[in-house]
């Protein structure tokens, strides 16, 4: 009889052993691993959206899974309600001051709820306990002072992630230095004066105003001058003629002696002339001593332009550096005709 | 032209008749068999060795094959993706849950189906059958119901060696090849294992194993007189479990999927 007919209880026993032991190993595993027999915690927190949120999603205290949510649901305060578990083995985390995260990720890559334990005390939080989030104001008072554990940068997408944060913050501020850049433009131009830009406006009105009322002492002199530069050409054509002024000065019974005896009028036409060019000079003395006055002011107002203007190009520049706004240029594929014409093509 | 039709008609309508109710009487010895004097219980012995143990290599050294094709496709390949990780998906999702069970069938079908159908053909066509009705003894439940149970479970059990060579020791194999930490290896195995895996890869085997013994079992009695009739029985045999294992398949997929 062969050796495996004679043997066949023995070896159908260990057939079907060997199989009984892989597949209840098996199981026993994956029970573990699925923790069908241990024991979780539930804790409840509270959010303004459940949007990131979904059941079953892991609750993360630095990078390792502590915990998932189990249910969300929607109170009658319009708030969302998180209940979630929390594993044995991380249960002595859960202490007083704890926070949750809600890491939603710009970059499209996901998100995550972050667990922080508090630092403050090493009581544990009792279960069924309201844990706050960081959209409460409790959880962001927990946050900013320095109650709960919260971890430096991990790994190179929580890197990414914590850059981002500053870059926001760098771009709120950016748009908010805009925001108060524009109201104040828009008080001055609405007539109030409270912003430095109001004065620089005001300040410019005042020096255009003062400019208005010199500029017709200015024109009235250009046309004294203008007269002036008429004259003085008349003398010199007069000067230039052969037969004009010169002869007639030079004639002993001419201008000359006309000019030495007649009593000093033209004398006092000239003194007249040089008294209305000193009046003019008076005048522009005037007027060069108010733009005198007048240029700190401009300065100033130059000043604060090039201030404003170097602030907007930081903001512009800060827009333009901004991986978040920047979509950079599409590229465009040229799709070149591989023939001149239709016509060229070779049939 | 109309007569042979009728025939033809006729003929069908009593062999699916004869087909159904001989699935029924099966099924019916099927369910008592358990709290029967265990006659058939060194003939289930027998069944399990001849369908198991000794298909036991064939199914080692596929298993071995298929497990260490996919790790060194998915290592070579999956990374290129950045989803290393995927690779033991996939491997569950290949060996547990579709072709475990499916070659298991195939081989099964193959070495064990035909076994039963040209064994039982031969006892009918050397009329064994009358002389163990003629000592009160129901051919059906002394030879086919043993046989479908034996089927059944070397089914299972061989469809558990499978994944265990195909999980565990196509590593072996693979590790020849590529440089792959073993209890890496381990831990992303047993984390994408789910027990839905384990249980839709314990149900198949089951549905398969049945399809395979019934089929087996009805095509063997099914043999009349005639010698020849034995090889074509065996074809039709092996052609239907196949067929039907596959449209079962299917229909378990598409319904564990919705």
């Amino acid at each position: 009889m062969k050796f495996g007919f004679r043997h066949a209880d023995k070896f159908v026993g260990l057939f079907i052993l060997i199989a009984v032991v892989f597949i209840s190993s098996s199981l026993v595993v994956t029970s573990i691993n699925r923790r069908w027999f241990a024991r979780d915690y539930e804790y409840y927190s509270r959010f303004f959206s459940a949007t990131g949120l979904s059941v079953g999603m892991p609750l993360k205290l630095r990078g390792f899974e502590i915990g998932k949510i189990k249910r969300i649901t929607l109170n009658d305060q319009n708030k969302v309600d998180v209940t979630f578990i929390i594993y044995d083995t991380f249960i002595n985390k859960v202490t007083v001051d704890s926070v949750l995260e809600l890491a939603s990720n710009p970059l499209g890559l996901g998100g995550g709820l972050n667990f922080y334990p508090g630092l403050s005390s090493d009581s544990l939080l009792e279960e069924f306990s309201y844990i706050p989030s960081n959209q409460s104001r409790e959880g962001k008072e927990l946050l900013l002072s320095g109650k709960a554990d919260i971890p430096g940068g991990e790994d190179a997408i929580t890197a990414i992630m914590e850059n981002i944060n500053p870059i926001l913050l760098g771009v709120d501020n950016m748009i908010f230095s805009m925001t108060g850049i524009l109201e104040q433009i828009e008080s001055a131009l609405a007539g109030n004066q409270s912003g430095p830009l109001g004065g620089m406006l005001v300040n410019l009105e005042g020096t255009t105003a003062e400019i208005n009322t010199i500029l017709p002492a200015v024109e009235s002199i250009l046309i004294e001058v203008q007269k002036m530069t008429a004259s003085l050409s008349i003398l010199m054509s007069n000067l230039e003629d052969p037969t004009g002024l010169v002869p007639t000065l030079l004639d002993p019974s001419g201008s000359f002696d006309t000019l030495l005896n007649d009593d000093n009028q033209i004398y006092k036409h000239i003194d007249g002339i040089l008294e209305e060019i000193h009046t003019n000079l008076e005048n522009l003395s005037s007027m060069t001593n108010d733009l005198k006055g007048i240029t700190p002011e401009l300065n100033g107002v130059l000043d604060e332009t090039t201030a404003a203007i170097k602030e907007g190009k930081k903001v512009l520049e800060g827009l333009s550096n901004n991986p978040l706004l920047r979509k950079g240029i599409t590229e465009e594929t040229s799709a070149s005709y591989q023939h001149g014409a239709l016509r060229d093509e070779e049939f | 032209m109309i007569e042979s039709m009728g025939r033809w008609f006729r003929e069908k309508v009593k062999g699916s008749s004869y087909a159904f109710n001989f699935f029924l009487f099966l099924l019916k010895e099927t369910i008592h068999f358990p709290w029967t004097k265990k006659v058939g219980f060194n003939v289930l012995i027998m069944q399990i060795y001849f369908t198991g143990v000794e298909a036991l290599s064939v199914i080692a050294l596929i298993s071995l094959g298929i497990g260490a094709v996919i790790i060194i496709q998915g290592v070579a390949l999956l990374p290129m993706f950045g989803q290393s990780d995927l690779m033991y998906t996939i491997l569950i999702l290949v060996i547990t849950r579709e072709l475990g069970p499916m070659l298991t069938a195939f081989i099964i079908t193959a070495r064990s189906g035909s076994a039963i159908t040209t064994e039982l053909g031969n006892m009918v066509i050397s009329h064994e059958m009358e002389a163990y009705m003629s000592v009160g003894i129901h051919p059906v439940s002394y030879l086919g119901v043993p046989r479908l149970y034996g089927v059944i479970l070397a089914m299972l059990f061989l469809n558990i060696y499978f994944n265990l060579f195909g999980l565990l020791g196509s590593y072996l194999v693979a590790s020849l090849i590529h440089d792959i930490p073993f209890r890496d290896y381990l831990i992303h195995l047993v984390n994408a294992l789910t027990p839905a895996d384990i249980l839709s890869a314990f149900l198949k085997s089951i549905i398969f194993g049945f399809i395979i013994a019934v089929v087996s079992i009805y095509y063997g009695f099914n043999v009349s007189r005639a010698v020849t009739e034995v090889p074509q029985k065996t074809i039709k045999s092996i052609g239907t479990s196949i067929t039907l294992c596959i449209i079962a398949d299917a229909i378990l997929v598409i319904v564990t999927r919705l």
